[in-house]
């Protein structure tokens, strides 16, 4: 009977991060497609699990007849094109949700995204997290893929020296200090790497935390989806495109230095960190007092 | 008064950059206001195009976003019509696809290229061989292409090798001089002359030639944009996307079908 429904194909270029703003995207199509199976082609599994409004979720690499069993016919709908290129985005009018929405034909009205997690899911996350009685505070310093040219990005990364102080000072409230990472990525003293084995784990902690501060990457997104108010640090991504108004969102208390940048082709910077396009000269750009004041407010 | 821009950025391979040029004249004509700059893999598609201010290689686009982009008066039209259903499915021409998702009429329908006087001289000279040319290609793509899971690539990209010389030996025959547009990649026809220019040579020859026996490949777009004649092989269902009415369609890949085509 499955097989009869018309699909709805829906494709994502992109990491975790975007696979979960895809789904405020994908909640509306399923309301305005209802009678359609909702397929999503993306590597990102962990972002659409157990999402209601999803049947498949399909890594086109590893699915060598998708062309043949769902493209044949010609009748499923698909939905391809990328945000990214929208002209809004680049010229950062409007939120990647609403440019998405805009692309899909459906009507953005402030939708966040989803993430589902099972009790048996949220049950083993927090046994490994062996929480004991003191608040729990989440950080993030480094995002990306795991084969990025740099291991900090300048450009989306919390400076070491800024999380480290921040660290102290949340050990010094009484937090217990959980780091969300890859075991690559740099640590910082006193921050508890839990022993996670994927992301999704890591993002299901989010509702295990008292407060987080988190960078442009996935997890402020998964917190945004679970309705976890957070602070998030931007540097030269903004907010107004991915960010959630419901985060604290904070900027660089600096002003960028003069610098040339002749490899800038339709955005400013790359989000990569490339070293010579840094535009402060100090690692020390966010103002830590503002970042402390939204983590214990 | 400041400049007023527009951004087209092409991704793709020359005849993609080909079929576009027909989107810029339309964009050319609805928006005369803006200096249009084109960005692209291949410039040389682009070269004296009347319509186009500036023509950059992407990732040879030097304070690009400075001059351009930051604090400028631009639209940006950076826009896959590969990634639409109308293109998947075959159901339109890839000019009126590119051109509605650009929000523009498509009045202008067939690609454009512009030659110097003394390209086309140079390229004349260069292949002179004292009998008409019979200019062909056997494949259309890369040697390996990447995985194609959204059916981007044309469904005939290759004319088997018998196929090939069967027709050769014929146009031969007829007293044509048979050039094989060969890809880098590919191997020589055994005693078959085969040519492998600069693009913009390349696509300069095909209208020099008498006879011309194309895929669904750059060569059917650089032929429709200059007029000249060719018979393309092509299944039915990727005509409607890439084909041009002037241009001679075959949904075979039948030497018999193609000779009696190439000489009715």
């Amino acid at each position: 009977m499955s097989k009869l429904k018309p699909k709805l194909i829906f494709n994502i270029a992109g990491g975790v991060g975007k696979n979960i703003t895809a789904s405020a995207v994908v909640r509306l199509l399923a309301a305005k497609y209802p009678d359609h199976e909702i397929l999503i082609s993306s590597p990102h599994k962990e972002a659409w699990s157990n999402n209601p409004h999803v049947t498949k979720v399909i890594d086109l690499e590893k699915t060598p007849d998708f062309r043949e069993t769902y493209l044949k016919d010609g009748k499923n709908l698909l939905f391809l094109q990328d945000p990214y290129q929208a002209e809004d985005f680049i010229f950062r009018r409007k939120h990647l949700i609403e440019i998405w929405c805009e692309l899909c034909g459906v009507k953005y009205d402030g939708e966040m995204p989803e993430l589902f997690f099972t009790d048996e899911e949220r049950e083993r996350v927090k046994s490994k997290l062996n929480i004991n009685d003191k608040p729990v505070f989440i950080i993030q310093t480094s995002g990306g893929y795991i084969n990025q040219s740099y291991p900090i990005s300048w450009a989306r990364d919390l400076p070491l020296g800024t999380a480290q102080e921040i660290v102290n000072r949340m050990k010094s409230e009484g937090y217990e200090v959980l780091h969300i990472r890859r075991e690559n990525q740099y640590g910082l003293e006193g921050a508890i790497r839990p022993p996670f084995e994927t992301l999704r784990e890591f993002l299901c902690a989010l509702q295990f935390s008292n407060k987080r501060l988190l960078i442009d990457s996935a997890p402020q997104h998964a917190a945004a989806a679970l309705a976890l108010s957070s602070t998030v640090v931007w540097i030269v991504n903004s907010p107004k495109v991915f960010g959630y108004p419901m985060h604290h969102n904070i900027l660089p208390a600096l002003e960028e230095k003069f610098r040339h940048n002749p490899d800038a082709y339709l955005d400013k910077y790359n989000i990569w960190g490339t070293l010579a396009e840094h535009p402060y000269d100090t690692d020390q750009i966010f103002d830590v007092e503002e970042i402390m004041k939204t983590l214990l407010d | 008064m400041s400049e007023k821009y527009l951004i087209f950025e092409v991704v793709g391979d020359p005849s993609k950059d080909l079929v576009a040029t027909a989107v810029v004249a339309n964009l050319a004509k609805s928006h005369p206001e803006r200096k249009i700059i084109v960005t692209t893999l291949f410039p040389e598609v682009w070269l004296h195009n009347p319509a186009v201010y500036r023509v950059y290689k992407l990732g040879n686009t030097q304070y690009f976003f400075d001059d351009f982009v930051d604090k400028k008066d631009t639209e940006i039209f950076r826009l896959d019509p590969f990634l639409t259903e109308d293109f998947i499915y075959r159901r339109k021409h890839l000019i009126d696809i590119w051109c509605e998702l650009s929000n523009v009429t498509a009045e202008i329908k067939k690609p454009e290229l512009f030659f110097t006087a003394r390209e086309i001289e140079a390229t004349g000279k260069m292949t002179n061989r004292g009998k008409p040319l019979f200019l062909f290609e056997t494949r259309a793509l890369i040697n390996q292409p990447p995985f194609d899971a959204w059916g981007f690539a044309p469904k005939i990209s290759t004319l088997p090798f018998a196929t090939v010389m069967a027709v050769v030996t014929a146009m031969q025959k007829e007293g044509f001089h048979p050039i094989h547009l060969k890809r880098a990649d590919e191997e020589p026809l055994g005693g078959i002359e085969w040519l492998n220019l600069p693009l913009r040579q390349m696509m300069c020859v095909l209208n020099l030639s008498a006879e011309n026996l194309f895929l669904n490949s750059f060569a059917m777009q650089a032929a429709a944009a200059q007029g000249a004649a060719a018979t393309i092989i092509s299944a039915p269902e990727d005509w409607t996307a890439w084909g041009y009415s002037t241009l001679e369609h075959l949904p075979s890949t039948s030497a018999a079908d193609i000779i009696q085509n190439l000489l009715p």
